[in-house]
């Protein structure tokens, strides 16, 4: 895993110091809150409805048991005693005080952590595969491209006012887990035809109010090229990406007005221009990256190991949390494990300072002492042998942290919504919550199988509705909160922007309303197929008719 | 009927401007205005609070009468002055239902010390 060099420590330690700083004039009035409030975001400090709120960076989601165990400190001194991880692999405080932040950073930079530019008009954290370095299915980690591009985008000085906020993701594997097809970059590692490895860039995508699938910019580059061509998109983005209107400032507005081709044209021209500048990657400045990532000390497997196998045969409810909750591992007798942060009617994506440190515990027994952060508010341990599965279920279970539900009906992404952000519209947590409850029966969710369901609290799509299965919006209808559904959305290589399927329903009814949908499914699915394939075959229809002819009247 | 409200400057917490002119935690502290000329005065002394590095963001709020109580009339506020409906633990003060839910669902309660 990444370690800091001196020169990024020295770094992140005058970040706090300037920042501190700061503060302090704030706090003695020398600078207004107009004044102050960019210079808070560039550190990651919101102000909420309730309180701050301070997003620290967990690049491309990956942690270790020590950064952890800090965390679950600062929430314990510093907040409420938990931490909410959010849908861009980062970690949220909800109750920080404005004069303990420059503490808070100063504590985070002990275990080279920071909120550097995880607000802002500026390149925020850039996400990955959480199955970086151990997917079966990978070509490439992504995590040694993420970590380049960290470093690059870190305070560089061109690109720390652009028009808008700017989101880069990378995946390694051809299934996608990190949407790049929805990010401002989206960066695919694949083999040509000669099986050299190398990248497909894609531009202009995003959710938010104007969704959008990002478009192949370049089919195929070399990885040598990697920071040169991105640095490239970036400069012509902030020459001509609007500046007069913040709803039309991203990336993908400028691709969707002038087109794909005449901004890959300029892109690939301005690309020219500093391709050979020294922002090509020398093959040992990567091989010293990569090094950072190479696989651990794995213990070779001996014989076939059929304590596992066995265990699945004997314990019913440990075979369905492999089910649902572990995956294939490139490391023959090692497997891939995810935390269900989803416990039945909890809010989702919140963990305890307590749980943190159990978590911290047993990332450093059971999984070589690292653990990963997905976009859909779970965890991931990276390194865990088959032979331990059942031990480590055993104390998972212990901290609710094995709800059986990960890619199921349970399993709910949310943005905090009305309870918590200033923008919201509608909540979106407890409707999570009820939704949770309804879905409760483990066998019923594993019978209905993948279906994801994302709740954002109002159009800025923090929660991902666009690319839910179901997805939910929270809108304010006359002082009311009514759900929009839109059906058929999916992150992946199959990328899908939702449709709406009606008029929004009330808060009373739209539990119901996603349980019809799951009926609907139920009736008209073929063997093998998830709600997502059944919808796309059938189309909205049959959903519409059950919700709206025959059930809710929407009419209103 | 408003109340001017804000977020203090040095936690970011929700306060209320009361009739002593400084800013409480609780809605039910707050001074009432029912009239423009009340209503632009309490305002002024928003804007001196915030001059004074005391509060950021103060603005009015439509309020009703409840029994004794003071009411936000809007949702957004009375999340603002109650707390998110996901954690009793975060009350200010107290309303009738404001942690109820359908289906089932309760609030987390954290019960720390």
């Amino acid at each position: 895993m990444y370690r800091y060099d001196e020169f990024d420590h020295a770094l992140v330690q005058d970040r706090v110091a300037q920042y501190r700083d700061q503060v302090e004039r704030r706090l003695s009035g020398e600078l207004t809150e107009e004044q102050f409030r960019p210079l808070r975001l560039m550190n990651g400090l919101y102000l909420q409805l309730h309180a701050y709120m301070l997003r620290v960076a967990i690049p491309y989601g990956t942690l270790s048991s020590r950064q952890l165990r800090k965390l679950a400190h600062i929430s314990r001194k510093y907040d409420r005693g938990y931490g909410h991880w959010t849908t861009r692999q980062n970690i949220q405080f909800n109750w920080p005080k404005l004069d303990e932040t420059p503490d808070i950073l100063a504590e985070l930079a002990e275990v080279e952590m920071h909120a550097i530019q995880t607000s802002g008009n500026t390149i925020r954290n850039v996400t990955g595969d959480a199955y970086g370095g151990v997917a079966a299915d990978e070509v490439e980690d992504p995590r040694i491209w993420a970590e380049i591009i960290r470093q690059w985008s870190t305070l560089h000085p061109e690109f720390s006012f652009l028009p808008r906020k700017f989101k880069i993701a990378v995946t390694g594997a051809p299934h996608d887990r990190a949407a790049v097809r929805f990010h401002d970059i989206g960066i695919i590692a694949k083999r040509n035809w000669d099986g050299e490895i190398g990248f497909e860039i894609l531009i202009g995508g995003g959710l938010g109010r104007t969704p959008m699938i990002a478009k192949t910019v370049r089919q195929f580059l070399p990885k040598r090229h990697l920071l040169s061509y991105i640095e490239a998109i970036l400069r012509v983005y902030n020459l001509l990406g609007r500046r007069d209107n913040k709803y039309k400032a991203r990336i993908k507005i400028m691709v969707h007005e002038l087109g794909i081709d005449e901004v890959g044209e300029m892109v690939e021209d301005e690309w020219e221009r500093i391709k050979t500048s020294e922002l090509e990657l020398p093959a040992e400045e990567i091989a010293r990256i990569e090094k950072y990532f190479q696989a651990p000390a794995y213990e070779p497997m001996v014989g076939e190991d059929t304590g596992f196998a066995a265990k699945r045969f004997e314990d019913k409810a440990f075979a369905q949390w492999v089910r649902s909750n572990v995956a294939p591992h490139k490391q023959p007798g090692y497997a891939i494990v995810n935390l269900s942060v989803k416990p039945e009617g909890q809010p989702p994506g919140d963990v305890t300072d307590a749980q943190m440190d159990a978590v911290a515990d047993l990332a450093e027994t059971y999984s070589m002492d690292e653990l990963r952060v997905t976009h859909e508010q779970n965890l991931v341990f990276p390194y865990v042998k088959q032979a331990e599965l059942y031990e480590l279920w055993q104390k998972l279970a212990e901290q609710d942290l094995a709800t059986a539900n990960v890619g199921l009906a349970g399993d709910i992404i949310a943005c905090p919504g009305l309870d918590y952000c200033s923008l919201a519209s509608a909540r979106s947590i407890p409707v999570a919550q009820r939704i949770s409850k309804r879905f409760a029966d483990l066998d019923r969710q594993h019978d209905i199988g993948e279906l994801r369901i994302k709740i954002s609290g109002c159009i800025n799509a923090c929660g991902h509705h666009h690319v839910g299965h179901i997805g939910l919006l929270g809108v304010d209808r006359r002082g009311e909160e009514y759900y929009q559904i839109t059906l058929g959305g999916a992150p992946g290589e199959d990328a899908s922007v939702g449709s709406i399927i009606g008029p929004a329903l009330s808060s009373d009814d739209i539990v119901d309303a996603v349980e019809e949908l799951v009926h609907v499914f139920i009736e008209w699915r073929r063997e093998g197929e998830r709600f997502l394939d059944t919808y796309r075959r059938v189309g909205a229809g049959p959903f519409k008719t059950r919700l709206y002819e025959e059930r809710f009247n929407a009419a209103a | 009927m408003h109340v001017i409200t804000a977020n203090r400057l040095i936690d970011g917490f929700v306060v209320f401007l009361t009739e002593a002119g400084d800013w409480a935690e609780n809605v039910l502290e707050s001074l009432v205005v029912t009239d423009d000329a009340a209503l632009q005065q309490a305002l002024e002394a928003g804007k001196t609070a915030e001059a004074e590095q005391k509060i950021v963001g103060a603005y009015e709020i439509e309020v009703a009468r409840d029994g004794g109580a003071v009411v936000p009339v809007k949702f957004r506020e009375r999340i603002r002055a109650y707390g998110p409906t996901t954690h009793t633990d975060f009350a200010r003060a107290e309303y009738p239902g404001h942690f109820d839910h359908p289906d089932g669902v309760e609030p987390v309660e954290f019960k720390r010390d």
